[in-house]
């Protein structure tokens, strides 16, 4: 009697384990955001104190200013390379595909080499600021804001 | 037989997790979620025309040269004693005559050079801005004895006013 009740003790069932793992995976698989577009220059970011992190995504643009494969310096505006002459005009295009209530939102964050001359950096913030587009970011890397 | 039927071998499940455990890891380790961080700016609008005036006592002049070496008030110094040197200059606790006479007059000029790197700057922009965070703070605990986060918009707004963060930047020199 006794022996005939041990063998009967049932196994923990595991054919749910793949069900929870299937969800885990798919949670993983929708929250992943896939970079919507492909860095082509390389950059290696300044360190700063204090950082605020970046809120809203979807009225997030990107600036990238590094090097290219062939070392040549150059500017990336989210998917397409760009001069600087051909920011201002970019800016105020972005500016207007966005709803009225959402313009003043709208957001740039730089992704700069660290050791990029300042003096790029300030003709673009002055193309920047005659587009009237002047929320920016100088995206770094070091210890958030508490 | 009867009691074969009765068992018929399943299918094993068990190798579905480790199957799924190794998507998921796949996915984990290629996931990056990127929260990108860094110092939130407001640029001044665009304006062409003279400078304003302002008094000579209220203005921190801090200057970056080409070789990133920081100069505050004619003073050479290092980018981290700015951290001391702001707070100093603007609640002006000594009285100094030289000092602004009350924190909101506060003006802090970045000056850089052309060839001042990218990296010098961010890090003298989010020394002046913690500094400020850090007054604000300070003045938020000692006000109204409540964190930074916990004030409603009308005590925030006073605390803004108080200690509001000018940055002037000036064209960078050209040498």
């Amino acid at each position: 009697m006794l022996k005939k009740k041990k063998k009967d003790m049932p196994a923990v069932s595991t054919a749910s384990l793949p069900d929870i793992i299937f969800m885990l995976l798919f949670f993983f698989m929708v929250v992943t955001v896939l970079k919507s577009h492909t860095v082509r220059v390389d950059f290696d970011l300044p360190e700063g104190v204090d950082l605020q992190k970046i809120e809203n995504k979807s009225l997030e643009n990107h600036l990238y200013i590094g090097s290219k494969d062939d070392g040549s310096i150059s500017i990336q505006l989210n998917d397409a390379f760009i001069s600087i002459d051909q920011i201002r005009d970019a800016m105020i295009k972005i500016k207007n595909s966005y709803d009225l209530g959402e313009k003043n939102d709208a957001s740039l964050s730089l992704k700069v080499d660290k050791s990029i001359k300042m003096g790029i950096v300030t003709k673009v913030k002055l193309e920047l600021r005659k587009a009237d587009f002047r929320k920016i970011t100088y995206v770094s890397v070091g210890e958030d804001q508490e | 037989m009867k009691k074969k039927r009765k068992t018929p071998p399943e299918i094993s499940a068990g190798s579905m997790a480790d199957i799924a455990f190794l998507l998921l890891i796949f996915f984990l380790v290629a996931t990056q979620i990127s929260q990108d961080k860094g110092i939130r700016v407001v640029l001044p609008e665009y304006y062409d025309g003279p400078a304003g005036k302002v008094i000579d006592r209220d203005v921190l002049n801090i200057k970056i040269n080409k070789f990133d070496e920081v100069m505050v008030e004619g003073k050479p110094t290092t980018l981290p004693d700015l951290a001391t040197l702001i707070p100093k200059f603007v609640l002006n606790l000594e009285k100094r005559s030289d000092y602004p006479t009350s924190p909101s007059k506060a003006i802090i000029s970045l000056q850089n050079d052309v060839n001042t790197s990218y990296d010098a700057y961010v890090y003298a922009y989010s020394i002046i801005q913690s500094s400020y965070t850090n007054m604000r703070r300070d003045l938020s605990k000692s006000k109204y004895g409540k964190d930074l986060s916990e004030l409603d918009s009308d005590q925030a707004n006073e605390i803004r006013k108080a200690l509001p963060m000018k940055v002037s930047e000036a064209d960078p020199f050209e040498n």
